[in-house]
């Protein structure tokens, strides 16, 4: 579980989290929705570690980021809008580094890899270099080494964008299977359609703040429009008017 | 921390060795440069005078003078009669006839000129072309010099003055150094190409970890993994150590075996160095491509892509080259402290395992101090660079 308390962050006159709260429970999926500049990044930075916030905290799993960043760190498994992959190594040998760097090894890091690796479908190239993948490939390469050490909490930074209509029900499949053994899912995303189908708690963002959180139907219902998208809108436009 | 430093590092190697930039840039470094130190080695011999081939002269007028012809033949020339130039001739119109390296005309009048007493002019024309026709041009003037002397002492002795008091002492020439300047030279810049390998051998890798590493996007997954930054840079570092020692490694291998075939005879000078002083060399050259590779490093995370990187690396490669220039060109203007400074004292300790076969101590110890010391700063700046949050802005 992870929990984000009152989190603020600022480079130097731009405050681009101003007291952010909400909470990514174990066995759902938490989406971040917001626009760009909204925030979203300065959170997820916060949460695995890569930023520390001004003030307020991040703890995942009971685990305060801020203090114990690294025991924090081994109980995530993050997947970044850059997939950033070594070209020169196979899909293997990447996820086997991510794994050995999480303590795995030996028999136990060759069964993990072959466990993500059967689950993500990529037998035909477990042994190629990943130079040259199509961004499918390198979205899976991704993934697989994000959760090989399975990880309770998962962080995923707008993982569909770039991904073909097969990949993404692929990723939406794997993702509903982790929620389901229990892991915590937080995602950020734009499409509204994947949001509303895979969602179970929705945070929207803007200006560097929560404007409203619940599920797509607590949502639509909130801003008084048709789907989520309208209310998405309506919502974030309110938001900026009162920080107006 | 020691557990996830070696899993960094192999797959850092693993990564490197897949690099063909990274390779060609050790491979030739270590196996070109010796054979071109080779080359230049086989063009040095070439210019250098054959002992069993005699200097060649050309005389005019040798009936006027047979004593002179027959003395310089008996101090080893060559000779061999030739047609006098013009009265009005000047220097410029004078050919010096094909085989010879000078032309020596003697006056028709000479020998009545030495017979009265008086001074006699001979003229010598010479073509100074190239290293050797210098030296040789050297021993046909020692040779009428000296015929000049035995003239000089005879007339004497011949007054009753005895010849040993045109001769009061004798100099007598030995080279007692422990190496000679031009040996120096040659090994200051052997000395230098040693300290260039590491820094070649570790440049493309260095900035593929770090400037590579922020290129192609993949730092901030790197650093969302419950490693320490410590820990990153020390696997990333020992790799690029590795790559910069075995490029002066292979390097001096090669160039031993250069020595030992090719050159050995060719080259006016001999290694010092013995098994002992190998081993001493290698062991500061470790220590130096460690400094190096810290080094690299610092300036590799600066950058946020391989070709920024290697703008930076280009201006770091100035202070080297300047090395190269001042130890070649003005190592005997250098001030003593200056021996003493970084990279200078690698070098001077270098140079001394290479000529004499001995260790400086001064020059030894202050090499390894510095690079233990210049490594653990460069270390410390580059973790805590890498552990900044600027630097994910940055990327």
């Amino acid at each position: 579980m992870i929990i984000i308390d009152g989190i603020k962050k600022s480079f130097g006159d731009v405050q681009a989290v101003r007291g952010v709260n909400f909470e990514a429970k174990d066995g759902m999926i938490t989406t971040l929705l917001g626009a760009n500049g909204s925030g979203k990044t300065t959170t997820f930075r916060s949460i695995t570690g890569l930023l520390r916030p001004d003030a307020g905290a991040v703890t995942v799993d009971g685990i305060p980021v801020r203090e114990r960043t690294l025991e924090a760190q081994a109980r995530l498994g993050v997947f970044p809008d850059q997939f950033g992959l070594y070209t020169r190594l196979t899909t293997r040998e990447h996820i086997a580094y991510y794994a050995q760097l999480h303590g795995l090894e030996g028999a136990e890091m060759d069964a993990a890899v072959d466990r993500v690796a059967g689950l993500m479908n990529m037998g035909d190239i477990i042994d190629r270099r990943t130079e040259g993948f199509s961004q499918g490939q390198r979205m899976k390469v991704a993934l697989a080494r994000a959760i090989v050490h399975s990880p309770n909490n998962i962080v995923l930074d707008e993982p569909t964008r770039g991904l073909d209509v097969m990949n993404i029900r692929l990723l939406r499949q794997i993702l509903v299977t982790l929620k389901n053994e229990g892991h915590c899912i937080l995602l950020s995303s734009h499409v509204m359609a994947e949001v509303e189908a895979l969602s179970d708690h929705i945070v929207i963002m803007a200006n560097g703040v929560i404007c409203a959180e619940g599920t797509t139907e607590s949502l639509i219902a909130q801003a008084d429009k048709e789907n989520l998208e309208e209310a998405f809108i309506h919502l974030a436009d309110m938001s900026e008017e009162k920080a107006a | 921390m020691i557990n996830q430093t070696k899993i960094v590092f192999l797959k850092e190697i693993k990564d490197a060795i897949r690099d063909k930039r990274a390779v060609m840039a050790v491979l030739s470094y270590a196996f070109l440069m010796p054979a071109l130190m080779g080359f230049v080695a086989f063009l040095m011999s070439l210019d250098r005078p054959e002992a069993d081939v005699k200097t060649k002269l050309a005389i005019a007028n040798m009936e006027a003078a047979p004593g002179l012809v027959a003395f310089v033949e008996k101090a080893g020339l060559e000779v061999s009669g030739a047609e006098p130039p013009a009265k009005d001739a000047s220097a410029d119109d004078i050919e010096i006839p094909e085989g010879n390296l000078a032309l020596l005309v003697i006056p028709k009048d000479f020998q009545e000129k030495l017979n009265k007493g008086t001074v006699g002019e001979l003229k010598l024309y010479v073509g100074l072309n190239n290293r050797e026709g210098a030296e040789r041009t050297v021993e046909i003037e020692l040779a009428l010099e000296q015929y000049g002397r035995f003239i000089g002492i005879n007339r004497l002795h011949a007054r009753g003055v005895p010849a040993v008091l045109l001769t009061p002492f004798v100099v007598s020439k030995a080279d007692v150094s422990v190496s000679n300047f031009g040996l120096k030279v040659v090994l200051n810049g052997l000395a230098v190409l040693g300290v260039m390998a590491t820094i070649i051998g570790g440049i493309s890798v260095a900035l593929d970890t770090l400037a590579g590493e922020r290129e192609r996007q993949s730092l901030q997954t790197l650093l969302a993994q419950p490693v320490s930054s410590r820990a990153l840079i020390t696997g990333k570092w020992s790799m690029v150590s590795l790559f910069s020692f075995s490029t002066v490694f292979l390097m001096s291998l090669t160039f031993i075996a250069v020595y030992i075939f090719f050159a050995q005879d060719k080259l006016p000078f001999k290694l010092g160095i013995d098994i002992g002083g190998l081993g001493l060399m290698y062991l500061q050259l470790l220590f130096f491509s460690m400094f190096v590779a810290s080094l690299l490093m610092l300036v590799s995370i600066q950058a946020k892509s391989f070709k920024e990187g290697q703008t930076y690396m280009s201006m770091i490669m100035i202070a080297p080259t300047l090395i190269i220039y001042v130890k070649i060109f003005a190592d005997s203007r250098i001030p003593d402290f200056v021996r003493y400074l970084p990279f200078f004292a690698d070098i001077e300790s270098l140079t001394g395992l290479l000529v004499d076969g001995v260790v400086q101590p001064v020059f030894f110890v202050i090499s390894l101090g510095v690079s233990l010391l210049g490594t653990a700063v460069c270390i410390f700046f580059t973790s805590r660079r890498l552990a900044s949050e600027k630097l994910l802005d940055e990327v």
